[in-house]
């Protein structure tokens, strides 16, 4: 007799459960029309960049894979245009993925060669200060003997006159 | 008389660990970057790029299929490179605008958005030119249908005015957040959370096309 009622109880959270996910999935699907969506790498790329310049690397260099990954951007726009068919848009989407992928190899190549050279710097930097350093106490140790020598001279010149 | 000598060895160390240490001071202070002030800005030019003449003779009140030239800038002062984006949303008088204690972006439609990668220092300007190209009025409420942005167009779900005033754009600064992989509306610095964002109120008063 209780067997018929069960699958009454459990409907409810069911319902309750697809409207949920009906209303989860319209509203991505609204914002997916309005608001372009950028391939997963883009991620990846911006935190392998920052590690190249966390490195030490130039403007220029920088500058260089961001003109790729704005180009990528374009590209990842122009491949969500509803009038591209599905090959342009699976040409375009290779293409950005092809960019993308240039620039994390050039990011992490120039990341361990400016980490490689900032290195380098700072030894040489931080060397050159320990230099100054010895070089400062031998200048210091003459000047002592020069004006040890100097004071000698002015105690042996002085004379003591009786009044 | 056997005088004594003025200096020594153990004088000569000490001298040399004392400017070692001042040397060594000297190379890190000038090598190290101090800190920097981080910030981005947001901005909204007029068609000449400068903060004036934003509509068609000096008046608000926008007719169907006139075209509207602005220029969107945005500076990166924030020390490192970055992936913005710039959210446009169309909204009237009562939906609420973003909130800037909550750091809580308008929940009005999305239009469209610009995303740019930014080096460190550089200010980015790109035109935003657009045309409202169909409007209805129905019982005194205009409803903006479509929107054209830089040459594409844009169906708008749900923005209306009662007499079609008090429309306005509102132009939303969201940057990428590596943690969450996701963008995210304004940017944490020093542990402190900052929002940029602009509107620029408008009229549609009338559907037809212009004189």
């Amino acid at each position: 007799m209780n067997e018929p009622r069960l699958p009454r109880i459990h409907k409810i959270p069911i319902l309750a459960l697809l409207a949920i996910v009906s209303f989860i999935a319209v509203q991505s699907f609204a914002a997916s029309q309005t608001i372009g969506t950028l391939q997963p790498g883009f991620g990846q790329a911006l935190a392998d960049v920052r590690s190249a310049e966390m490195a030490g690397a130039t403007p220029g260099d920088i500058s260089g894979l961001l003109s790729l990954l704005n180009k990528a951007i374009e590209l990842n726009h122009e491949a969500l245009q509803p009038t591209k068919s599905p090959t342009e848009q699976s040409a375009l989407i290779t293409q950005v993925n092809q960019l993308l992928a240039t620039v994390q190899s050039n990011a992490t190549n120039l990341t361990s060669v400016y980490r490689e050279k900032t290195y380098t710097d700072k030894i040489i930097d931080y060397s050159i200060g320990a230099a100054l350093a010895f070089f400062a106490t031998i200048l210091y140790g003459f000047a002592s003997i020069f004006y040890q020598t100097y004071r000698i001279k002015r105690t042996f010149q002085m004379r003591v006159r009786r009044k | 008389m056997k005088l004594k000598p003025f200096y020594s060895w153990r004088t000569l160390c000490t001298t040399f660990i004392i400017l070692l240490v001042v040397f060594e001071t000297l190379v890190y202070v000038t090598t190290t970057p101090g800190p920097k002030e981080q910030f981005m800005q947001l901005y909204v030019l007029g068609p000449t790029q400068l903060t004036a003449d934003y509509y068609p003779n000096n008046h608000s009140n926008i007719n169907l299929g006139e075209q509207i030239t602005w220029y969107l800038g945005v500076t990166n002062d924030m020390g490192s490179v970055q992936l913005i984006s710039i959210r446009v949303k169309i909204s009237n008088q009562t939906i609420q605008s973003p909130n800037d204690t909550s750091a809580l972006p308008s929940p009005a439609p999305a239009i469209t958005e610009f995303p740019r990668f930014l080096q460190d220092n550089e200010t980015w300007l790109t035109p935003f030119i657009w045309t409202i190209t169909n409007a209805a009025t129905t019982e005194g409420t205009t409803r903006i249908l479509s929107l054209q942005i830089n040459n594409e167009t844009y169906q708008i779900p749900d923005s209306s005015a009662t007499k079609g005033y008090n429309f306005r754009l509102i132009f939303e600064l969201w940057t990428w957040q590596t943690d969450n992989n996701s963008f995210e509306f304004g940017w944490t610095t020093n542990n402190e959370h900052q929002t940029a964002w602009l509107q620029l109120w408008f009229n549609v008063t009338s559907t037809g096309p212009p004189n």
